[in-house]
């Protein structure tokens, strides 16, 4: 079968089943929302409905169908797993979809189609980009099969100085290397439309030479096996055209990260296989470790343009939903491998740059909503991007609920005796809420019960039971903090206001107080302004506000507790938050420290500010960085006046004294460089000896 | 041409001191030059310098422009010796990549170790010997591949749903004028 013309057609027996699954959902939602909200309804028509409680009524349907499809996906997904025949630590699944085209890729050896492994980078730090890579080489060598392997490491850098050093570290990489899998590096001069364009351009001038594309992110890595099986899967399954393995984020340290470590390696589980068994191969696409058939995502993934302005229009930002979506309208499968390990990201450290990576997310979402209302998409893609669009608008809707919810006790007035009381009614309302929250944390701890190896991996109950107890608490506090944040991303966005999509800060550095103060101030100014009005207004209300209150109240020391370190460290001494990669160290993690170890070690004294005075000197960097100039058609011409301006501030200030962007001019000038070059050759060496006689 | 240089001596010439002083820090600048590539041999080292120095001085007297400096031109013409020197071994080494790539899209990226090695490696680089070609072949790595371009055209602009585009309710509201003023005027 030609693997352009896909025939949407399945196995009669895995489509009914997850047919079958989506129905049951759907009719598990509505049910449970129907009785929560003829509950909530019985509590508002009390004493008659006023104008907040008609608003409040629909909002409450919306937001509760959300937490109970959420939450009867996350049951289904328990069941699968307690149902489960193989019930060890290990993550194949036979019964998972793919695992049909794992038992028929095995028949095959080898994977025949050429690969290439994309790590998309911009302004990241270079050692542990290239540790990363040089990890997964080695764990690639192991498999035997490397010869159908190229990386390719796409860099949109646009600070010079990571720019050099990114150079100096992959030449430093090949050169320590041997010649297969081949190691190759492009910059881009302009980073015209993000990561997306980073990957469109390579699927322009190198796709067609590769059968299929692995894309990373600059933080992930990938065990060699997992490379080599994702290849066999779409090997066997020519109609396939992504599969996205879930990534398990690992290797940070404070406290933050590490929750979200223990919360995405035991929560995500169950989610994922109630997920698998609705969406089947309609899934999802995250941006990242995930392997895509290239002819059919060159032909059919080119995103379009939306109408009208950035921040909703324009350029469509998160890129991975609307790929997913349109390869699945021209009748590819996208599925997700649920039972392939081996897949790690890293998180963010600190609230803030938790934040901050939702402010991006949160912009490119809020444009999907145009797409979920648009011609020619599946009914399960707009699923998809209707759930990532109400992960931020969801928080505005629960602040609008409990601002109404205030204003509607205070238009009710006090109850009368004997009356079916706001605070009985809400006391049951709040309940359910809570539990179809929080039970999927403790479905998934259950779910070890059935996996002793799993168990086992995790430290033992002791340890899950305080960490799952200690995640909740923490996330309790959290949520109304996150809340804020992305209600103001959210209104921002609508408001017109664009986002600066600057590089991840994947560092582990504490939280100051003075940061703290500056960003969560107005939180805690907002959580003692809400508390004295509820106690003003409603003190009854002031009960089931507290886990509200409390979070915002307390978010900076809140946000220095989590960011640090130091804590993240202690609590992993005592048991606490631990995942199985901490307490056994997997080869392709191991293999990545060695290489980041090494790489520090052998990094000379230079600072990177240095680089480009060693550009300038270094003949063998010199040619390096300008071979790589032209063999990549990022040659830019700069002005004369430009250049000559430079020139006389090297001569007068040094190298070190030339700013950013004039760096940047020149480093794009193959001919200004070696220009340059020549000067200083020229003149340093002039000096040194003038200083020597 | 560094593997046509001749290497019968050359007759002493009658030079000033200060000139000689100017051909001396010019050699010198080209050694260090060699040096920083890994050069290490003194006697390729000195040989080179010195020839370069030649050919810069002569360059320096045909050329009508007065601002070139002859330190400036030494580097220059070292610098285009030495790398073209090494991507011509580097394509001799591997010549498929030669045939594929148009440009020069390699890199020797332990150059400095190569030279240590082979002292007079950049002599010979139209006929580098069979032991440094092999060192060579496991040196060269190709900085891309040869790109082969295929476009990735933008998908059509998405469209709303009929009922939500502007157009579809402007043209409902026409039908329903003119339906009405059909009725109207019956």
């Amino acid at each position: 079968m030609s693997p352009e013309m896909p025939v949407a057609m399945e196995q009669p027996a895995a489509s009914q089943r997850h047919h079958v699954t989506r129905w049951l959902l759907l009719i598990l939602t509505t049910l449970s929302t129907g009785g929560a909200v003829w509950l909530f309804a019985r509590i508002l028509a009390v004493g008659g409905m006023n104008i907040a409680e008609y608003v409040l009524l629909p909002l409450f349907a919306v937001l509760f169908s959300w937490v109970a499809f959420s939450f009867w996906t996350a049951t289904y997904g328990l069941i699968l797993t307690l149902n489960r025949k193989a019930a060890t630590g290990s993550k194949t699944d036979p019964r998972h979809p793919s695992a049909d085209m794992a038992s028929a890729a095995s028949t095959t050896s080898h994977p025949r189609s050429q690969t290439a492994v994309l790590m998309p980078i911009y302004n990241e730090s270079p050692l542990s980009v290239f540790a990363g890579v040089q990890a997964m080489l080695h764990s690639l060598l192991a498999t035997g099969q490397e010869d159908d392997f190229d990386f390719f490491v796409l860099s949109d850098t646009t600070d010079p100085d990571i720019w050099l050093e990114e150079e100096r570290t992959w030449a430093r990489l090949v050169a320590e290397h041997g010649s297969q899998p081949r190691v190759f590096y492009r910059r881009r001069p302009r980073n015209s439309s993000r990561k997306a364009g980073n990957i469109a351009d390579f699927c322009s001038r190198w796709g067609s030479e590769y059968e299929y594309m692995i894309v990373l992110d600059a933080d992930s890595v990938m065990e060699g096996a997992t490379l080599v099986e994702m290849v066999r899967r779409m090997d066997a399954d020519r109609r396939l055209g992504i599969l996205q393995v879930p990534p398990t984020p690992v290797n940070r340290l404070s406290m933050f990260a590490r929750l979200q470590q223990f919360a995405s390696r035991l929560y995500s589980d169950i989610f994922i296989q109630g997920f698998c068994s609705w969406a089947n191969f309609d899934s999802n696409y995250w941006g990242h470790n995930a392997i895509i058939r290239v002819q059919s995502f060159i032909k059919n993934c080119g995103l379009p343009m939306l109408p009208g302005k950035a921040p909703l229009g324009g350029e469509i930002l998160s890129h991975d939903f609307v790929e997913a979506a349109l390869m699945a309208r021209a009748g590819w499968k996208v599925a997700l491998a649920y039972d392939l390990g081996g897949s790690y990201e890293e998180c963010p450290t600190t609230l803030l740059d938790f934040a901050k990576r939702d402010q991006r997310w949160c912009q490119g979402n809020m444009q999907h909503i145009r797409l979920i209302f648009s011609e020619g998409f599946r009914p399960i893609s707009r699923l998809h991007l209707t759930m990532g669009a109400m992960a931020y608008l969801s928080a505005p809707l629960w602040l609008a609920f409990m601002v109404l919810s205030v204003i509607a006790m205070w238009m009710d007035g006090p109850a009368r005796p004997g009356e079916f009381t706001w605070a009985g009614g809400a006391s049951i309302i709040f309940a359910i809420t809570m539990a179809m929250l929080l039970l999927p944390k403790l479905w998934s701890a259950l779910a070890l019960v059935k996996q002793p190896v799993r168990l086992r991996e995790f430290g033992g109950w002791d340890n899950v039971i305080g960490s799952v107890v200690l995640e909740t608490l923490v996330s309790i506090l959290v949520a109304p903090i996150m809340m804020f944040f992305h209600t103001r991303f959210v209104l921002t966005t609508l408001a017109g206001q664009k986002v600066q999509w600057s590089a991840q800060n994947r560092g582990e550095e504490d939280i100051t107080l003075g940061e703290a103060l500056i960003v969560y101030g107005p939180h805690t100014l907002a959580g003692i302004l809400t508390a004295l009005l509820i106690g003003y207004f409603s003190p009854a209300l002031l009960f089931w506000f507290s886990p509200v209150v409390t979070g915002l109240i307390f978010s900076v020391p809140l946000a220095m507790t989590l960011g640090s370190v130091r804590l993240g460290q202690r609590l992993a001494q005592q048991g606490l938050l631990l995942i199985p990669e901490e307490i056994t160290t997997p080869e392709i993690l191991r293999l990545q420290q060695q290489a980041l170890a090494q790489a520090e070690r052998s990094q000379n004294q230079l600072t990177r500010e240095e680089l480009f005075g060693t550009v300038l000197q270094d003949p063998s960097f010199h040619a390096l960085h300008r071979n790589i100039l032209f063999a990549t058609d990022s040659h830019i011409p700069a002005s004369q006046d430009e250049i000559r301006a430079i020139s006389e501030l090297i001569q007068r200030d040094g190298p070190n004294a030339v700013p950013s962007e004039a760096r940047r001019v020149i480093l794009s000038d193959a001919d200004a460089l070696k220009q340059l070059h020549v000067q200083v050759r020229s003149q340093m060496r002039l000096n040194r000896s003038a200083l020597s006689s | 041409m560094i593997d046509t240089l001749p290497m019968t001596p050359v007759p002493p010439r009658e030079i000033s001191p200060e000139l000689e002083a100017r051909l001396n820090l010019a050699r010198y600048l080209v050694a260090d030059y060699l040096h920083d590539w890994g050069l290490r041999d003194p006697e390729v080292v000195a040989q080179e310098s010195r020839r370069i120095v030649e050919q810069a001085e002569l360059q320096l007297a045909e050329s009508p422009r007065s601002d070139l400096d002859l330190n400036a031109i030494a580097i220059e013409i070292t610098q285009a010796e030495v790398e073209s020197s090494i991507a011509r071994m580097a394509a001799t080494s591997r010549p498929h990549v030669r045939k594929r790539s148009a440009t020069n899209n390699s890199i020797v990226p332990r150059m400095g170790r190569v030279l240590l090695e082979f002292p007079d490696a950049i002599r010979h680089r139209d006929r580098p010997p069979a032991r440094l070609l092999q060192v060579l072949e496991t040196s060269v790595n190709p900085i891309v591949p040869c790109s082969n371009p295929c476009d990735m055209l933008p998908q059509p602009r998405t469209r709303l749903w009929k009922v939500l585009r502007k157009g579809y309710w402007y043209r409902v509201q026409r039908t329903i004028w003119k339906l009405s003023r059909q009725y109207a005027g019956r």
